[in-house]
């Protein structure tokens, strides 16, 4: 396998911060002018430490070892071309330097299905990852937006989890947690979007059309199966591409597929409330088996999905499409000074791995999952309350009511039937239940007018067990000067010991759910932005 | 028993010798003079346009010239002028006017102050002056200030934020040009709110619906990191806007629905040195330097003294304000012009009863895109002396706009605010 020098590494991560600073420069003195073009953003210098020793690495000590020196330069360019037309780009350049650790994970193995450079997972600065968004916006008529570009589009009310957010896949590979700016992760699009305000009806409509001009790799949610900062436990170094890589042109579902949607939303009394309909990829990849094994003793047959087989040699991983019929509402209840907010997504034919007893070669070999492809319906609903807790002025000592919101998620597989053990995810073994809940929470506070702001995050699976739980602090140094310190919690009930899963029992030798992808990955994040 | 009189006699008549002395050397001072710390004692028992200075300044406002340097540049009294529409409007509402505290609403007002004459021996005096306030601001019916800077001062270390942002409110009901009332009735008013710096505001957006009646705000906010609108509590009256040290309830010194408040008792009327014809911009955001960018404000600790505009005497009437028992304030007492809606300045105490905030807001008179006359704020301090800290609200008044035509009700809704989401 080729392999760059390593001299070129730390060459190619200072042309990132380079060209970090290249987009920032000449931004400095642009906002306070009265010129069409706004421009703004910021540089920021990303550090993060793992604090335990990951168990998928054997022979190594990954405690205290810095998983990611990340420069990154963000670039808004806003620019009112006529009365009615502005056109608006959204750059973001990275810079990444290689740690010991990276080089470890390297060594193990990450990313070799390419070149072997761990870096290039990180250091994406392809024109199409640069521009993260670039569309033209004008209007038609009083009453018509329209938006044509690569863009994104938030719909549905939760932040956490995706009910309808599902427009755009998700790119995990740069953090694959918790991230607290969603749009720095979503996949942006090449889409129309028309939205039509209809103030008789107190509300307005949005119909959007992705004509499928799209990269590849930009649909779909992008977990970090190359072994990689981000891999799930116990997958460290082990990059799965060499035995099911992407498959972007399936039947079921085609990078070049016309997708798109409509919601209508509006106000019914004192109630914010949404209706829409979305054929989108189901977010989560899906691990398209080989049929190839088929007949082999011991084996399952598998049927593959959208094609007469498979391209990996295990398998492929999928997009397929789907229908989603969202609901949403939210409105603030003056019984309890607080906000409730519901989203509710119908999603037709999700699709999900199965566990088979006895499994495929694939999952008897590598893991549970390589078994094939079910259809189910699914209710993702989430129930939330915001409200402002008055009583830590005084407790605390914070300058203002703490934010606290509390988030129920829950996805409600219709039809279910235990016994066709369904995976939450190929890789592990963790049965989906009929209902899959779990239970999050915001804590925010403010100090020193805004200068201090503590924050914790707590979450847990109510269904599997396991948890989360992430403080931090952000400090505003100055005027432009932010700094950011975080710590990453994670517990499990259950996590899959490679040890005892060694073939033939590949598939059937552990339960690990959610929190055990998490298990030992607790880490220390620190960052420093520098707006402009 | 003429023993006793004649020390007392002596005494008296040395006092009123001394009176006449002080009275002689009173003087009449000029427009300009500007009274400090160093030369308050001297100036205090002479006068302006008639007034004593002394009589000119409110308590706090003479502790601030004293120990938080404070400076007050005369200028002579102007008549405000008073737009003939809203003239129609208040007088119209004589004697047709009644608060009806069940429904937290004027009846029978349409547009205007809604209680013209207002009686000092009125039980209800004060209540009606803040009801003229809250209803019959000369603010016209589309308020538009493209940019506006929140200053974030530290007393000691000065200025460490100052975010932009753009406002708009559009009245739906005390409506003077059209219609009075815009919809069903219900609304007050629309208002959004965008910030446009720093980066990490940009996008972050409000759209609020207030009410004509006891009802809370709907509030609903752009939050452009995840790309979406979330409701916001309406019941967040009482909390601070942002990090700053104003509340939502100080907004231009008393943003609450009147029947909120528990009680107001009319403290007096008097003279006051107050800003009423300000300089325009109290905000320069194409300035580099501290001086070129906030000219009035003085780059000295405490950094929040706008003493670099004029202060004319006003008549105002003395109002205190008592709170309810979750407001953070025990009450404030607030100093509102007789002759037309505007509070000057808000004084507000916390619960044990302490001094703890002065407000003060700075306004000018101006002429509206329809010729309406109409007053605005060029700019306001919030001061929090307890955290020495203070919030500075400038305007950049150029380019400001009132009644701008061709926009309607259509253009302040939830659909608005999305569509400057980016």
């Amino acid at each position: 396998m080729k392999k760059r020098s390593s001299t070129t590494r730390p060459a190619r991560a200072l042309l990132g911060t380079a060209i970090a600073f290249a987009f920032a420069l000449p931004a400095l003195p642009a906002f306070a002018d009265d010129s069409n073009l706004k421009v703004d953003g910021y540089l920021r210098q990303e550090m993060s430490w793992n604090m335990q020793d990951w168990e998928d690495t054997p022979n190594y000590n990954d405690r205290g070892k810095l998983s990611m020196a990340r420069t990154t330069a963000r670039l808004n360019l806003d620019w009112k071309a006529t009365e009615n037309v502005s056109v608006v780009a959204k750059l973001r350049a990275v810079g990444e330097v290689q740690t010991p650790f990276l080089r470890h994970l390297e060594k193990m193995g990450a990313n070799n299905y390419r070149d072997g450079d761990i870096m290039d997972l990180y250091n994406r600065n392809h024109i199409s990852d640069v521009i993260r968004e670039l569309y033209v916006d004008f209007t038609l008529g009083d009453r018509t937006r329209v938006r044509l570009g690569k863009q994104q589009i938030a719909w549905g009310e939760t932040d956490f989890f995706a009910a309808n957010d599902l427009v755009h896949g998700f790119d995990w590979t740069w953090r694959s947690f918790l991230e607290p700016a969603n749009e720095e992760l979503r996949k942006a699009n090449i889409m129309a979007k028309v939205n039509v305000d209809v103030p008789e009806l107190d509300g307005g409509l949005e119909m959007f059309i992705r004509p499928g001009w799209d990269r590849k790799s930009d649909i779909g949610t992008e977990l970090e199966i190359y072994g990689g900062r981000w891999s799930s436990q116990p997958w460290a170094g082990v990059d799965f591409r060499n035995i099911d890589p992407y498959d972007y042109r399936n039947d079921k579902g085609d990078v070049r597929d016309v997708t798109g949607g409509v919601r209508w939303s509006g106000m019914a009394g004192d109630i914010n409330y949404s209706l829409s309909y979305l054929k989108t990829y189901w977010a989560s990849p899906i691990m398209n088996g080989t049929s190839k094994f088929n007949g082999m003793p011991g084996t399952s047959p598998v049927k593959t999905e959208g094609r007469a087989d498979t391209n990996g040699l295990f398998g492929d991983i999928i997009y397929p499409t789907v229908d989603v019929f969202g609901f949403t509402a939210s409105g603030y209840a003056d019984w309890a000074d607080a906000v409730f907010s519901t989203e509710v997504a119908y999603i037709k034919d999700a699709p999900y791995n199965f566990s088979s007893i006895p499994g495929s070669f694939g999952s008897q070999v590598v893991a549970p999952g390589f078994d094939g492809v079910k259809y189910k319906d699914v209710l993702a609903w989430m129930i939330r309350m915001d409200k402002n807790l008055a009583f830590t002025q005084s407790l605390l000592g914070t300058e203002k009511p703490m934010f606290f919101s509390v988030q129920l998620f829950d996805k409600w597989i219709q039809g279910y039937d235990k016994d066709e053990r369904l995976l939450y995810s190929v890789g592990w073994g963790g049965k989906a239940k009929e209902h899959s809940f779990l239970l999050t929470g915001i804590f925010g506070l403010s100090y020193d007018n805004g200068r201090v702001r503590p924050e914790l995050v707590v979450g847990t699976d109510l269904s599997n067990g396991g948890g989360f739980a992430v403080p931090s602090v952000t400090v505003e140094l100055s005027k432009n000067w932010r700094w950011k310190v975080e710590y990453d919690k994670f517990w499990d009930d259950e996590w899959r010991d490679s040890n005892k899963c060694a073939a033939p029992n590949a598939s059937n030798c552990d339960s690990t759910t959610l929190f055990g992808y998490f298990h030992k990955r607790d880490q220390l994040y620190t960052s420093l932005t520098y707006l402009f | 028993m003429n023993d006793i009189k004649k020390p007392v006699l002596r005494a008296a008549a040395a006092v009123i010798a001394l009176a006449a002395c002080a009275l002689a050397h009173a003087a009449e001072l000029p427009a300009g003079t500007v009274i400090s710390a160093e030369n308050i004692d001297k100036v205090k028992n002479d006068t302006f346009e008639g007034h004593t200075i002394a009589s000119l300044l409110t308590e706090k406002m003479e502790w601030r010239i004293r120990n938080s340097g404070m400076k007050v540049p005369l200028a002579k009294a102007k008549e405000i002028p008073l737009d003939p529409k809203w003239v129609k409007a208040s007088a119209a509402n004589a004697g047709k006017t009644k608060i009806n505290a069940e429904t937290c609403q004027v009846d029978g007002w349409q547009a205007g102050q809604p209680f013209p004459d207002i009686d000092m021996k009125d039980p209800q005096a004060a209540e009606k002056v803040i009801w003229n306030w809250h209803l019959g601001q000369l603010s016209g019916d589309l308020a538009h200030a493209p940019f506006f800077t929140q200053v974030l001062i530290d007393g000691e270390k000065g200025v460490h934020a100052e975010p932009v942002a753009e406002f708009i409110r559009y009245s739906m009901k005390g409506r003077l040009s059209g219609d009075a009332v815009e919809g069903d009735g219900s609304e007050r008013g629309r208002q959004l709110l965008y910030f446009k710096a720093p980066s990490d505001m940009k996008g972050l957006g409000t759209f609020t619906v207030m009410y004509d009646n006891a009802k809370v705000p709907d509030v609903w906010a752009y939050i452009p990191a995840v790309r979406r609108v979330r409701r916001l509590s309406g019941g967040a009256w009482m909390d601070p806007v942002g990090s700053s040290d104003q509340l939502q309830d100080d907004l231009e010194i008393f943003n609450a629905r009147p029947c909120w408040y528990t009680g107001y008792k009319m403290l007096g009327k008097r003279t006051v040195l107050a800003v009423a014809h300000s300089k325009t911009p109290l905000w320069n955001r194409n300035g580099k330097t501290f001086e070129e960018k906030y000219p009035v404000l003085e780059n000295k600790a405490p950094f929040w003294n706008m003493n670099g505009n004029v202060y004319e005497p006003r008549e105002v009437y003395v109002i205190e304000a008592t709170t309810p028992s979750e407001h953070p304030y025990s009450k404030k007492v607030l100093y509102v012009d007789t002759k037309y809606p505007r509070i000057y300045y808000g004084e507000a105490y916390n619960r044990k009863g302490e001094f703890w905030k002065m407000m003060e807001f700075h306004s000018y008179p101006a002429k509206a895109e329809d010729g309406f006359t109409d007053v605005r704020s060029a700019g306001g301090a919030i001061i929090d002396f307890q955290r020495n800290h203070a919030t500075v609200f400038l305007v950049d008044s150029g380019s400001w706009k009132t009644n701008v035509p061709g926009m309607s009700q259509k253009d302040f809704t939830l659909q608005t605010l999305q569509a400057a989401g980016r």
